[in-house]
């Protein structure tokens, strides 16, 4: 019976390691100000990458304004809207990024400090069933 | 009914290891072959055999799997037609990828999906289908995914002629396809349509009322037809009103079989774990145990009985 309870013990913490948990866990090696950072930092790359190929595709399409404009010598207005769209653009997502991450890291903590408290158990029963084994093993020798 | 219900659960439970890949199988082969049929411009993509071992592929791997293949192929395909369009078609996935799919990748599926149900003629299956399993955020995707559905569309409206006219330089078809997407009519009345059917399935199908999502399903096909019909009114667009109310109905009954298995069923499969301790390893099969929560006398003694033999 002993051993059934450790095997279905062992069982839940498999199901937390080797599926949902194993995010969980990876997430939990960075403390929370590392982790939200790292993927901040990500993110900024990510979105001028994306924000340079959204504006090349509307220079792109509005390449006559931009020659007239280039013509006139009056760039100083364009390149101020790009720059404050580009500011803008990062903004937002660098807003949504900390969100998303802090959230994810708060109940990734919470799911492993369940997991943690599930592995003491299982801890536990393995202690209780060692010192069962040796005060069997004592009687059997004083028997 | 709940029988019945019981008796499919219990048969996914057990043999989901070759249900899943069977469902996966399938789908990955309408999207793939539905690609081809829309776009098929470049050729060695549309060889039957390489499709069936794509859907294969797809088969044994992740469901993102899908979206990956299905997107790598209409960028090929565009390719195809030529290296400008095949180019238009690789910044505009990776503009999508960038800021929207990076933050929900469950919902990839959908991308490669609305492009499929949309050229079969059933546009409606995707936003219904996204009310009914996901979060009103799904809106987004509904957007997002149309908005790959639009350019491919622009893409055999202006590219292709475009293409077959000598006399157009790369810079003029890129010009064009941007031009096509930017000053589309059609493209809004469709991005507004599906953000607000995903948003009304959603609400209804969240709200808690008795048969909320055959409520969500019914309203929310009446709301594309409608939402489609007053848009293109305004904008001076006229849908096919025969493919879109039989679309639209077709929609609703995959709609009410998806719900069924996901709502009814409610299924989930065993899992398999591998481990071991000092003395053995163990492999486990995790059957999950299926109760029926039921009003009725009679099928609550069936499933008293059923947990007491158990």
């Amino acid at each position: 019976m002993e051993n059934e309870k450790k095997l279905h013990q062992m069982i839940r913490v498999v199901r937390f390691e080797q599926k949902a948990g194993a995010e969980d866990l990876r997430i939990n090696k960075y403390y929370r100000r590392d982790y939200v950072a790292f993927a901040m930092i990500r993110n900024f790359f990510i979105v001028t990458i994306g924000y340079g190929l959204l504006l090349g595709v509307l220079l792109l399409y509005y390449m006559d304004f931009l020659l007239n404009t280039l013509k006139t010598l009056n760039i100083k207005a364009p390149l101020v809207a790009i720059f404050a769209g580009y500011l803008f653009v990062v903004a937002i997502y660098t807003v949504l990024v900390y969100t998303i991450c802090s959230l994810r890291y708060h109940r990734a903590q919470r799911r492993v400090k369940n997991y943690y408290r599930e592995l003491k158990t299982l801890r536990d029963l393995q202690k209780l069933e060692e010192m069962r084994a040796q005060t069997y093993a004592e009687r059997e020798q004083e028997g | 009914m709940l029988a019945f219900r019981d008796k499919l659960k219990n048969i996914y439970a057990e043999n989901d290891l070759y249900i899943l890949p069977v469902i996966k199988y399938a789908v990955a082969l309408f999207t793939f072959i539905s690609i081809n049929q829309i776009l098929g411009y470049m050729e060695p993509l549309n060889n039957m055999i390489l499709v069936l071992v794509l859907s294969a592929f797809c088969a044994i791997f992740p469901w993102n799997t899908i979206p990956l293949i299905g997107v790598i192929m209409v960028i090929l395909h565009c390719f195809g037609l030529g290296l400008e369009v095949g180019a238009c078609a690789a910044v505009l996935y990776l503009i999508l990828l960038i800021f929207y799919f990076r933050f929900v990748p469950g919902d990839g599926l959908a991308l490669t999906l609305t492009t499929a149900t949309c050229g079969a003629g059933f546009p409606g299956i995707v936003p219904i289908g996204l009310g009914l399993m996901r979060g009103p955020v799904s809106a987004l995707t509904a957007v997002c995914s149309t908005i790959a559905w639009v350019f491919i569309t622009v893409v055999k409206e202006v590219a292709v002629p475009m293409k077959f006219a000598s006399d157009s330089s790369m810079l003029d078809v890129v010009r064009a396809v941007i031009e096509g997407m930017l000053n589309n009519k059609m493209l809004l009345v469709n991005v507004v349509t599906c953000a607000a059917v995903v948003l009304i399935v959603s609400l209804i199908r969240s709200s808690g009322i008795s048969w909320s999502w055959e409520i969500a399903i019914v309203v929310g096909a009446i709301a594309q037809i409608g939402l489609t019909l007053a848009l293109g009114n305004i904008l001076e667009q006229k849908p096919d009103m025969v493919s879109l109310l039989a679309g639209t109905g077709v929609a609703a009954l995959i709609s009410f079989i998806l719900a069924f298995f996901v709502y009814n069923v409610d299924y989930k499969g065993a899992e398999h774990y591998q481990f071991e301790d000092d003395e053995f390893v163990y492999y486990v099969k995790a059957i999950p145990k299926n109760r029926s929560s039921v009003a009725d006398p009679a099928e609550k003694a069936y499933t008293e009985e059923e947990e007491y033999e158990e």
